[in-house]
């Protein structure tokens, strides 16, 4: 990844998430629908074992598994196989769905839980 | 949302020794016991579980406890969820929430006995107490906004004066805040300005003579490209023991395992030993080195029952720390999901 490219990055970039020069976060590679593999860039373990997991509790997938092939390497593969006719695609987006779903209850909790104990005092 | 199982399945398994297996990690002396989780859906179907995930079920099982809080450190007790996510809690909070720290030094004048490059490394070490949320990603080949730098300048002179040594020491709170354009609008309030969180971190020695004068350039990025922008100092969890006592261990020997604890996490009530204290317990294995009480004593931990202890630097309160890593994993899924998107 060249820095000294003309970032495509918008120029306002107040989000929590460091600007990324590359256009593509995810590249797919397959030649079937229920087959994929999914080449994320600038990910790990944090998103690929998470995704493998919630991927492996989805009644329609058959397999996932995520592989970093070298750590020096800004690259997180994501194979998807698939079954009873969802696709690989939308397995992925299932279980995106799943994690945020995970993590906006995981944040109403945890501020329920502060709430409780200061009501507590 | 998923198929829901048609047998009240959320329950557990039927099988005591495979719903132990399945809900908790066994310490031994050899070394853990199943500590790998099983996460395929269909894992125990021929059993009648749906090991699949529903949401409904993860909110019903889902709990959160606050153990203690300060400021900057937090405590507290995650239940009903899976290693993997809360690994990734853990993860973001270590290497992906952004802070400002210094990233480029100018250095005007040094005479210290420090080389110019330790004295910039100490410097981007130090903790600032300004809140990242106001400020941008700096990009790279941009010159410096005030939206996206924060600049300090650290000059100290060391000198003799009527035999005594002023300025001995270089400290953190020497740094002072240069602001630039309308930044001072942006910290209205006196004591919410831009500062080292600590005052007394001694940046160096000087003798009389010596003198440092440089200018600091704070940027916004994440721990993941160098530690000193990570927010916290340690954020780790570790999972809740459970320690079961057979109730054939009486009188004596009950006295000599309660004894036989060094955190104390036993109690004998009725003759029986229990333990009243598991969150106390380290994981020694002292209680079952020997081998009459291997057999008697049983020390799990539960494998999706976390108590995680966030330590802050002090830029982000510990509990903010956390708001932030949840708000930071849902976004990155937006991203991949934009990028799926575009790409159809
Ligand atoms: S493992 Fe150690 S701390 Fe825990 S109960 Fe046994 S002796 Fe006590």
């Amino acid at each position: 990844m060249s820095l000294a490219a003309a970032p495509n990055a918008t120029e306002s970039c107040n989000s929590f998430i460091p600007p990324s020069f590359d256009v593509n976060k995810v590249e797919i590679i397959s030649d079937r629908p229920d087959c994929a593999t999914f080449v994320f860039t600038d990910e790990d373990h944090t998103l690929g074992n998470a995704l493998h997991y919630v991927l492996m509790k989805n009644p329609k997938v058959d397999f996932s598994g995520y592989s970093l092939p070298h750590p020096s390497d800004n690259r997180m593969n994501l194979r998807i196989q698939t079954k009873s006719g969802l696709s690989a695609q939308d397995a992925l987006v299932k279980g995106l769905n799943d994690i945020k779903d995970i993590s906006r209850h995981v944040l109403d909790t945890f501020n329920q839980a502060f709430d409780d104990n200061k009501m507590q005092e | 949302m998923s198929k829901k199982s048609s047998s009240s399945s959320k329950k557990g398994l039927s099988d005591p020794n495979l719903e132990d297996k399945r809900t908790k990690v066994t310490v031994g002396n050899a070394g853990l016991e199943n500590p790998r989780g099983t996460y395929y859906s269909g894992a125990y179907t021929s059993i009648g579980y749906d090991n699949s995930f529903n949401l409904q079920d993860f909110k019903d099982n889902f709990k959160v406890k606050i153990l203690s809080e300060k400021p900057y450190e937090l405590v507290f007790e995650m239940s009903g969820i899976d290693a993997p996510i809360a690994n990734a809690f853990r993860r973001i909070m270590i290497s992906e929430i952004p802070t400002m720290a210094i990233e480029k030094v100018y250095i005007i004048n040094n005479t210290s006995i420090l080389q110019d490059e330790v004295l910039a490394h100490r410097l981007g070490l130090i903790p600032i107490k300004v809140d990242p949320r106001k400020f941008n990603f700096k990009l790279p080949n941009k010159e410096y906004t005030a939206e996206d730098t924060l600049i300090f300048q650290l000059k100290v002179k060391c000198e003799k004066e009527d035999g005594k040594i002023i300025n001995a020491e270089a400290l953190s709170k020497h740094l002072t805040w240069m602001p630039t354009e309308d930044q001072e609008e942006m910290f209205p309030d006196v004591n919410d300005q831009p500062r080292p969180v600590e005052g007394d971190i001694p940046i160096m020695k000087l003798r009389p003579g010596q003198c440092i004068d440089v200018q600091c350039y704070c940027e916004k990025n994440i721990g993941r490209e160098h530690i000193k922008w990570s927010p916290v100092c340690t954020a780790s969890y570790r999972l809740l023991p459970v320690i079961t006592v057979d109730p054939s261990v009486t009188g004596d020997k009950a006295k000599e395992l309660v004894n036989k604890c060094p955190k104390k996490v036993f109690d004998i009530e009725d003759d029986q030993v229990v333990a009243a204290r598991p969150l106390d317990c380290t994981m020694c294995r002292e209680c079952i080195r020997e081998p009459e009480f291997e057999k008697t004593v049983k020390l799990q931990r539960v494998r999706d029952h976390f108590i995680f202890s966030i330590e802050s630097t002090g830029a982000l309160t510990s509990r903010e720390i956390f708001q932030e890593a949840l708000k930071i994993f849902i976004e990155k899924c937006n991203i991949v999901e934009e990028s799926l998107n575009k790409l159809l």
